[in-house]
């Protein structure tokens, strides 16, 4: 088997991630709700350097777009990306949690939210397992016609139809709707056979961290970009130590 | 011995603080990490011995007591801990609190006992020692330093005269008068002469020194109400003029080198694109400016969608408003900002003393010198150790 490039603890993910989101162009604040995505990822014992890469990639080369106009219909809130590109899931993630946010606020469970052609579904579903605001399910139909679902429930644990780290990663654009789900639809038979991340996946990688593979160097490079180059001037002028290394 | 960096949880190999946070014997933020110093100073004391032992053989002698017991270990800090202290503001919050609520419940005391009275001088006599042997080649601390002894020499004037002594509410009593008289040094460390003082009361305070809760974002909140939240809790943010150049002339940056955080002049070195979100005051002025350029008063969700630049900084504004505690309420990035102010803010929680700035931007300190080694946790005053002194047998 493969060697991992690099181990990240959860706390190193948010740190690289955060900063390789900032890297592609994300604004902080959006690109921290992607550093709590890709560490809802890794705690659930995927990589998510592979699973995100090509979402960061993306929204570096200008094939996504952080633009897009919000609608509500009746029950549907509809998120439609602007300037005829597809939606980066970094600018739409954080929009339906918000969106989960408020109508949690008003205790609504009737509403819906539809992200129209959005460039990673499954990086929603990462969003809303995130925010750990109970439950809910995503679905979309992936590139071959296949309807995937992801359903997330309480105390972290969620299910989904995906299968193999193909499918995670798969950055083909979809409509993606999320819609509250009841509590007893964790255990229903409809969710019974599906795949099941647990708390306890969590557990392993807090004792032994999240090997990260060949796509590193991708998330390396992104966030290598927040560094400002070292000099003996800056290191004089601006470090916060002394000149030699036993200081 | 010294250690060098010392690394937050989580990097370069650390475990993540959540494995750990969950239990009651290492909840308190930085418990662990500082237990792991006192081992450290520990095992260098019984490798002095069995160095000792295997050089001297017959002739080698024991440390005293006294004198293991005064080793301290040292530690060189820098700039790491200025952005630990503006990442993690509820935390900051609750540690001001836990000091300000210990201060609040002695001060409240109307009476006193011979026993406190008798703690009290024991503390005063061991900072004034203490604080005798504390000599750095910094002029601005070295001119604090002595004018703290001349405080702590007017303390001790103070409680000599025994009218003083007699009347109720003692302690509220001497915290005034080091507040009318003392300088910022000399009325910080009155503060710890009325802790440490009083244990059995405020101990218990220091169990909730730790959080668990995040900054988050409430997007159902109207701009309105956000903007309020501006004006009745940032009114220290807003009253700074950052069209002033001077007023952002620094800026923070994560160095290619160790990833080390670093201050640079944003005017004269490059990276000021690179600037890490820490910047409060400045990002909560900008925020001011924008919500009073937007006419509509539409939802904080919405808000953040049109304008995402400004995500970061109203989550944390949402949260902090309920910390009294939780800002820095002062302007990192102004021309004049001395880093070395707040590492020795942080500092100071870790029980850290022999402060000894080597620049504004880094400092050397020491930890643990005069705690008890583990053989020594017996007699009612093992708890006793603070300002601790050099052993008449050194001196001698």
């Amino acid at each position: 088997m493969k060697s991992p490039e690099i181990v990240l603890s959860l706390n190193e993910i948010m740190f690289y991630f955060t900063r390789a989101a900032v890297g592609a162009g994300l604004s902080f604040g959006m690109a921290e709700d992607f550093g709590r995505s890709s560490i809802w990822i890794g705690a659930s014992g995927l990589d998510p350097a592979r699973i995100t890469s090509k979402t960061l990639k993306s929204l570096d080369e200008a094939q996504s777009s952080l633009c897009a106009s919000q609608t509500e219909i009746g029950a549907e809130t509809v998120l439609t990306p602007s300037g005829g590109k597809q939606l980066s899931a970094l600018f739409a993630g954080p929009s339906v949690c918000d969106w989960i946010l408020e109508r949690k606020a008003v205790s609504d469970k009737t509403q819906h939210f539809v992200i129209e052609q959005v460039d990673h579904p499954f990086l929603i579903a990462a969003a809303v397992g995130a925010l750990k605001s109970g439950n809910w399910e995503i679905c979309w139909q992936d590139s071959g016609g296949t309807l995937c679902n992801v359903l997330t429930g309480q105390h972290g644990n969620w299910k989904t139809s995906l299968e193999g780290n193909e499918n995670f990663q798969q950055h083909s654009p979809a409509d993606v709707s999320i819609k509250s789900a009841e509590s007893s639809l964790f255990s229903s038979k409809k969710w019974i056979e599906e795949t099941t991340y647990s708390e306890k996946n969590r557990q392993v990688v807090l004792e032994s961290g999240v090997p990260i593979y060949e796509a590193w160097p991708i998330i390396h490079k992104l966030f290598s970009r927040c560094l400002v180059p070292s000099t003996e001037e800056s290191h004089k002028s601006g470090a916060g130590a002394g000149l030699v290394d036993t200081d | 011995m010294r250690t060098t960096a010392v690394y937050g949880s989580g990097k370069f190999g650390c475990a993540d603080r959540e494995k750990i946070s969950n239990r009651s014997e290492t909840r308190g933020s930085f418990q662990v990490e500082l237990l792991t110093v006192y081992l450290f100073r520990w095992f260098t004391i019984e490798l002095v011995e069995y160095v000792a032992r295997q050089r001297g053989g017959r002739k080698a002698v024991s440390l005293n007591p006294e004198i293991s017991k005064f080793l301290g270990i040292g530690n060189a800090t820098g700039l790491g801990m200025a952005p630990f202290l503006i990442k993690h503001p509820v935390l900051i919050h609750k540690w001001v609190l836990a000091r300000e609520t210990a201060l609040s419940r002695v001060v409240a005391l109307e009476s006193h006992t011979p026993e406190s009275l008798s703690l009290f001088r024991k503390f005063m006599f061991q900072a004034t020692q203490h604080i005798a042997e504390w000599n750095v080649e910094d002029e601005q601390q070295t001119s604090r330093i002595i004018k703290t002894r001349e405080d702590l020499k007017q303390l001790s004037n103070w409680f000599a005269n025994e009218e003083n002594i007699k009347q109720p509410l003692i302690w509220e009593r001497i915290l005034r008068f080091a507040e009318a008289n003392f300088s910022l040094e000399g009325q910080e460390l009155t503060v710890s002469l009325l802790l440490e003082s009083h244990g059995k009361l405020v101990d218990e305070l220091a169990d909730d020194m730790q959080t668990s809760t995040g900054i988050e974002l409430e997007p159902s909140m109207s701009l309105n109400q956000l903007g309020e939240l501006l004006q009745k809790s940032f009114n220290w943010a807003l009253e700074i003029d950052f069209d002033d150049p001077e007023k952002q002339r620094r800026f923070w940056y994560y160095s290619e080198e160790k990833l080390e955080p670093r201050f640079g002049d944003r005017y004269a070195d490059p990276g000021a694109e690179q600037e890490m979100p820490l910047a409060v005051a400045r990002d909560v002025f900008l925020l001011n400016k924008k919500i009073k350029s937007v006419t509509d008063d539409i939802s904080v969700g919405t808000f953040v969608q049109n304008h995402p630049e400004f995500r970061n900084i109203v989550r944390r504004v949402q949260t902090v408003v309920r910390f009294p505690y939780a800002e820095i309420r002062d302007n990192i990035v102004d021309a004049e900002m001395r880093p070395i102010d707040l590492l020795r803010f942080k500092l100071a929680f870790f029980g850290a003393s022999k402060f000894d700035p080597k620049s504004e931007l880094w400092t050397r300190i020491t930890l643990f010198q005069g705690a008890p080694l583990p053989d020594q946790f017996v007699g009612n005053d093992s708890d006793e150790w603070a300002f601790p002194f050099c052993p008449d047998i050194v001196a001698a």
